[in-house]
């Protein structure tokens, strides 16, 4: 970039001063290098995305030559036998967010009400003991819990889902509100 | 546990205002004691139900010696065990190292580096699968993004990064830094603006600038914080299943799974749960170390400040 000027010149400008171009220069390639490293999986999202549907899905195109918005017609039309249920799963995801949301904000408050301000010491112990949730494995913890929710009755149920997020939501949502 | 509980106990106020009149304090009695009760047997009922007992049941179900024999003897894990000690001991080290880097030009008082950091921290803020299978799309082959980059900007025609199990794995690690480096960045940019203006003046006046001032002033400063940031991103990195699993897929031939994604495959593509918690406890002789040094170290920084 606008570095090989700066190397033309030494003899006329202070020593600061070309060290300052260096590094206004250094950090602006730098920026340059952070912009497509943080975008281009991004970008690459948006392509696939704005490809026509067809049976050439990867090309191997910088741009598509006529991209259009038919996939996302298709999906919210549930235009392929893949998407037959895409607005039931829709639901699903809304109802999992909101369910979650919910019952972490409700049980984490009334744990964390009852641990800072009537000092129950036992209860400090307990939500403590949920931070260590957070240094285990969860990719462990999916095995026995595919059993546990078994044993419950609720495989093939979104509850399953939801308990599972609020039990790893409800410690980190318990230190946020004791601060 | 008694270190996190020492690390809440030492980073509260002795006496604040607005809380439950003293007197009750630490023996509540009667109605309060029971309202104390209803209230934490939510949140006890869900950890107990969902977090003990799976807990216990996990390692229940690794109980038999037989099982780790029996992984032990596939040969596909001592190839697994090497590829996470890859992909945790690389992809840690280099993300830390870069993201403290990073965070120092992140410090850089210049309005588009302010707007820069914005969508550099896009990558956390993207949910992991899709983003991971985007990656996946991008080095698919001639056709995938990066080669057609190549091919079309520079001439060169890329490798078929899923057909080699080093580009492969290095594929992972890359994309797993790409997702997590931004965190750490935060992470340390909240550390290095912690430090007191005061230190860099009195560095600058006994002529400490650059590199000098970076080793001798800022690095010891952020070193514990920088450990435990190492600590916690190793254990989550260990557990890691994103990463390997949607990136390469374990391509080619299962060759880059790492421990995450062998014990899931065992538990469900192969239905036998007990060997992939048996892959997945084998990893618990570095796993606890790693937490009792971690909690140690909490506690130290909790007392510093």
């Amino acid at each position: 970039m606008s570095v090989a000027p700066s190397f033309g010149w030494p003899a006329r400008w202070p020593r600061h001063r070309m060290r300052r171009i260096l590094t206004e220069a250094a950090s602006a390639v730098l920026g340059v290098v952070l912009l497509v490293w943080s975008l281009l999986p991004v970008y690459n999202m948006l392509l696939i995305a704005l490809d026509p549907e067809g049976d050439n899905e990867f090309a191997g195109y910088i741009w598509p030559p006529d991209p259009s918005l038919e996939s996302f017609w298709v999906v919210v039309s549930q235009g392929h036998w893949y998407l037959e249920n895409f607005w039931s799963q829709f639901g699903n995801s809304l109802y999992l967010g909101v369910a979650t949301a919910f019952l972490t904000m409700l049980i984490g408050s009334l744990a964390s009400f009852t641990v800072e301000q009537m000092q129950l010491r036992k209860a400090r112990m307990l939500t403590n003991a949920g931070l260590l949730t957070y240094v285990l494995p969860s990719s462990f913890l999916a095995i026995p819990f595919l059993s546990v929710a078994k044993s419950y009755g609720l495989s093939d149920n979104l509850w399953a889902v939801i308990a599972a997020q609020v039990m790893f939501a409800t410690p980190f949502a318990i230190l946020i509100l004791q601060q | 546990m008694s270190a996190t509980q020492q690390v809440l106990v030492a980073g509260r106020p002795v006496l604040g205002n607005g809380r439950w009149p003293p007197a009750w304090r630490g023996h509540l009695r009667g109605s309060d004691l029971t309202w104390a009760i209803a209230f934490v047997v939510p949140y006890a009922a869900v950890f107990f139900a969902f977090a003990v007992y799976p807990i216990a049941r996990g390692l229940w179900m690794g109980r038999e010696p037989s099982l780790y024999a029996h992984v032990v003897s596939d040969p596909h894990y001592t190839r697994t065990v090497i590829n996470t000690l890859l992909y945790v001991g690389l992809g840690v080290n280099v993300m830390m190292f870069l993201a403290l880097l990073l965070s120092g030009f992140f410090m850089r008082r210049r309005r588009w580096i302010k707007a820069l950091l914005v969508i550099y921290i896009l990558p956390w803020a993207l949910p992991a699968v899709p983003a991971f299978i985007s990656f996946h799309w991008m080095l698919i082959g001639e056709q995938g993004l990066l080669d057609s980059i190549l091919r079309e900007l520079f001439g060169i025609d890329g490798p078929i990064w899923f057909n080699h199990r080093g580009l492969a794995l290095a594929s992972n690690i890359v994309a797993y830094i790409w997702k997590w480096m931004p965190l750490w960045t935060v992470i340390f940019l909240a550390g290095r603006m912690a430090i007191p203006v005061e230190i860099y003046e009195a560095a600058d006046v006994d002529g400490a600038t650059g590199t000098r001032r970076f080793v001798h002033v800022t690095f010891p400063l952020l070193a514990n914080l920088y450990l435990v940031c190492t600590l916690l991103s190793t254990i989550w990195t260990l557990g890691d299943f994103n990463g390997a699993y949607f990136v390469s897929g374990g391509a080619p031939a299962m060759s880059t799974d790492v421990l995450a994604t062998l014990g899931i495959r065992y538990a469900f593509d192969l239905g036998q749960p007990e060997l992939g918690i048996a892959v997945m406890l084998s990893a618990l002789p570095v796993l606890i170390p790693l937490v009792i040094v971690l909690m140690r170290r909490v506690q130290a920084m909790e007392v510093q400040l």
